[in-house]
């Protein structure tokens, strides 16, 4: 059937309990009220995963759901939102993963793709259009996301694919173990591919065929190449193109925030081995996500000969100046590892900052060192295969601390290990952190660039932060529904007007934003039914007793009284009660009167 | 004038191919395209190609049909689509990988240059497709 609109209309649900696989029509109110990408992903995982259901057990959901306009023309919005119950935070979970998949699944004639179950032995699941194949994979099994890539390549040839592919670390279980696409594009946070590895699925393949259609290609193209030159292709975004991420470690050194030896400083001394130009230096080549002209993929290569697309930012503050390593060939070969062997290379960083911290102040000593390469790398892989003290690392910062009291050391919100922007540096980023609907987030409110980075509002108080941290986090559910790129600075009118000429219906700026906020709470109900309330959402203990040694923000700790207001004030202007619950009127002006009430028993 | 192509520029963002399906067909369809870009995930080698009228146009002899033609040297090459009955030998007969094949129509898929304004050009932020010399 021939769709008029940027949806195929088609969701496929796969049970790997039994084997079957079938086409299910895309609930269109769902469509409407959710749009794609993050809002049909939660309200799906909302749905689907029955309360209290232990994340690696059969009874979780894994789901993708690509961005709307994924496939068409738009820039950045090949994305794919991939989620969960997740295993490392026990929130819900949505990660979300560039390069080509997003646009291939709407090729081959799906909305979304749900998973449910365990498979009885390791498999793979092989999408070519419509036919839907349960594939085993015991060849695959053990090997790592390159050799599987490779593998899966070999065996679908002649014609494109594109694979979503768990690693050993995803095997083995470990509950930061990632999901990657195409070599280096991961579904990085929270712990998918331990998801996937609970399942027994080692990987998704696809080939899409088809095509993805808009009501108006003509109206569709001008309007987007208006924005293309005038709004996408400028100075504002560019530099993820000419610089990358990895600029922003000076930026961030200088700010105070970037992220040095177990999050115990705040400026790096070694940064000008690893940062921007360092970097560009090594560069070999761009590489871009399907239909994006920014290419921020940088491809670089280290003195001894190994080739990486990386490192990014984050990889480069935590698995750099949080491990105390000024080493780039070191930071590069961290990077393969971690992408190879299927690891978040941010919690990754985080865990080995930490388990350097605790022998440096005493509490135990797996024998890690600040700034210690060999060992550091070491670590990598024994995490991802569990072999000695990897097997405590693999806990993750919060599991490693408590095991070892040494909760105090441990940057992390939810369970989820802080990014590389030192919320000590900008005190709404904490707040942003602590409310993040998955754990400690960047990317759901970036406050800390007015706070610390352009430095428009003051960055050790909390005022006006609430307000902002809200509308980011709004504004950012929205965008991905798109599911537009953050590297694209999009405004919500250029949102809601793509998402109209997209989906063939209006979707004013007033309505895409209540969206945004409608998928933010429908997030903040699942948490709650798990049990998650006002003492998850206070930041770790280190940011009230353990100030920066060092950088601008050195010395500056947040007091309890000051968060407890600015939570107050973050629930009020949600219409939350003061525990943290959505109230009854909140959700009924948000259309969600029917999930209001009593929760259902776990 | 003919395309250009120059893979160490391309950054394998396949832009060329859904803005030349949306220009033909109203649709974004990779597959439809008639130009095509190859990324190898590990390496980010790319490669981008599309019919630039070589000189020597093997594909017009192979075709058993006649089915195409082109109006002089360096002109566009024309699929007749009266005459094409989508056989497919055009495709391996051309020694750049630049005939392609629509599964839809059964016919073959050259490029036409859009009639004067090639639109992977129009969306090649990179440069790696540029009107040539």
């Amino acid at each position: 059937m021939k769709r008029t609109n940027c949806y195929t209309g088609r969701v496929l649900r796969v049970d790997l309990d039994t084997g079957r696989t079938s086409a299910e029509p895309l609930d269109e109110e769902w469509a409407h009220d959710y749009i794609g990408g993050k809002g049909l992903l939660f309200r799906t995982l909302y749905d689907e995963i029955r309360p209290g259901t232990d994340p690696l057990s059969p009874g979780n959901v894994v789901a993708l759901f690509p961005g709307a306009l994924a496939g068409t023309i738009v820039a950045t919005t090949a994305r794919t939102a991939v989620g969960a119950r997740s295993p490392l935070t026990g929130t819900i979970l949505d990660s979300y993963v560039g390069g080509g998949l997003g646009a291939m699944l709407k090729y081959a004639g799906w909305d979304g793709v749900i998973i449910t179950g365990r498979a009885p032995r390791p498999v793979y699941l092989w999408i070519e259009d419509e036919r839907v194949e349960i594939r085993d994979a015991g060849g695959l099994w053990g090997k790592t996301i390159w050799e599987t890539e490779t593998l899966l390549e070999q065996r679908h040839a002649p014609g494109r694919l594109v694979t979503l592919t768990a690693g050993p670390a995803g095997e083995n279980l470990i509950p930061f173990a990632c999901l990657t696409s195409e070599a280096y594009r991961q579904a990085g946070r929270g712990g998918l591919g331990a998801v996937f590895g609970s399942k027994n699925l080692k990987a998704l393949a696809v080939r899409g065929t088809g095509a993805v259609h808009v009501p108006d290609m003509a109206a569709f193209l001008s309007l987007y190449r208006e924005m293309l030159t005038g709004r996408l292709l400028t100075e504002t975004n560019l530099w993820a193109n000419t610089d990358g991420t990895p600029m922003l470690v000076d930026v961030t050194n200088a700010a105070g925030v970037f992220p040095t030896r177990g999050f115990t400083q705040g400026y790096f001394d070694g940064k000008d081995r690893i940062n921007g130009a360092a970097v560009q230096a090594a560069l070999q080549r761009k590489r871009a996500c399907t239909n994006c002209p920014l290419a921020c993929g940088r491809f670089t290569r280290s003195s001894r000969g190994e080739v990486v697309e990386g490192p990014e930012y984050e990889t480069i503050g935590l698995g750099g100046g949080n491990c105390g390593i000024d080493d780039l060939d070191a930071l590069i070969s961290f990077n393969r590892f971690c992408d190879d062997l299927g690891l978040d290379s941010i919690s990754t960083g985080n865990v080995i900052g930490l388990a350097m911290t605790m022998a440096a102040e005493g509490v135990h000593d797996m024998g890690l060192r600040y700034g210690e390469a060999a060992g550091y790398l070491q670590a990598v892989q024994d995490i991802a295969y569990l072999r000695g003290a990897g097997a405590d690392m693999a806990l993750g910062s919060r599991g490693l601390a408590r095991k070892y009291g040494a909760e105090g050391l441990a940057l992390e919100s939810k369970g989820l290990e802080f990014p590389a922007y030192d919320p000590r540096g900008g005190f709404g980023m904490g707040l942003a952190y602590a409310t993040s609907d998955r754990g400690a987030c960047h990317l759901r409110s970036f406050v800390v660039a007015n706070e610390a980075l352009f430095a428009t509002m003051n960055p050790d108080s909390f005022e006006g932060k609430p307000a902002m941290v809200i509308t980011d986090q709004n504004l950012n559910s929205i965008k991905w529904t798109g599911i537009f790129c953050d590297f694209w600075a999009i405004g919500l009118p250029d949102i809601a007007a793509l998402l109209s000429a997209g989906t063939g219906r209006s979707v004013t700026p007033e309505e895409a934003l209540q969206i945004g906020e409608r998928i933010w709470n429908i997030g903040r109900l699942f948490n709650v039914r798990e049990g998650f309330g006002r003492p998850d959402d206070y930041p770790p203990r280190a940011l009230f007793e353990r100030p920066l040694q060092n950088g601008k923000a050195a010395g500056r700790v947040y007091t309890r009284a000051a968060y407890d207001a600015a939570l107050d004030e973050y629930y009020d202007l949600r219409g939350w009660d003061r525990a943290g619950v959505p109230t009854p009127e909140k959700l009924a002006a948000l259309g969600l009167a029917a999930l209001a009430g009593p929760l259902p028993p776990g | 004038m003919p395309l250009k192509f120059q893979n160490a520029l391309c950054t394998g963002c396949h832009l060329c191919e859904v803005a030349c399906s949306a220009f033909h067909y109203q649709e974004f369809a990779p597959l439809r395209a008639r130009i095509r870009a190859t990324v190898h995930p590990q390496t980010a080698a790319c490669k981008v190609m599309a019919c630039f009228s070589c000189p020597d146009a093997p594909c017009i002899a192979a075709c058993p049909e006649e089915a195409i033609s082109r109006a002089g040297p360096r002109q566009p090459l024309v699929i007749d689509p009266q005459r094409c009955d989508g056989c497919q030998v055009c495709v391996p007969a051309c020694p750049y990988g630049a005939m392609y094949f629509d599964a839809q129509t059964n016919q073959a898929l050259v490029c036409d240059m859009c009639g004067g304004e090639p639109q992977c050009v129009q969306y090649c932020y990179p440069q790696a497709v540029t009107v040539g010399r």
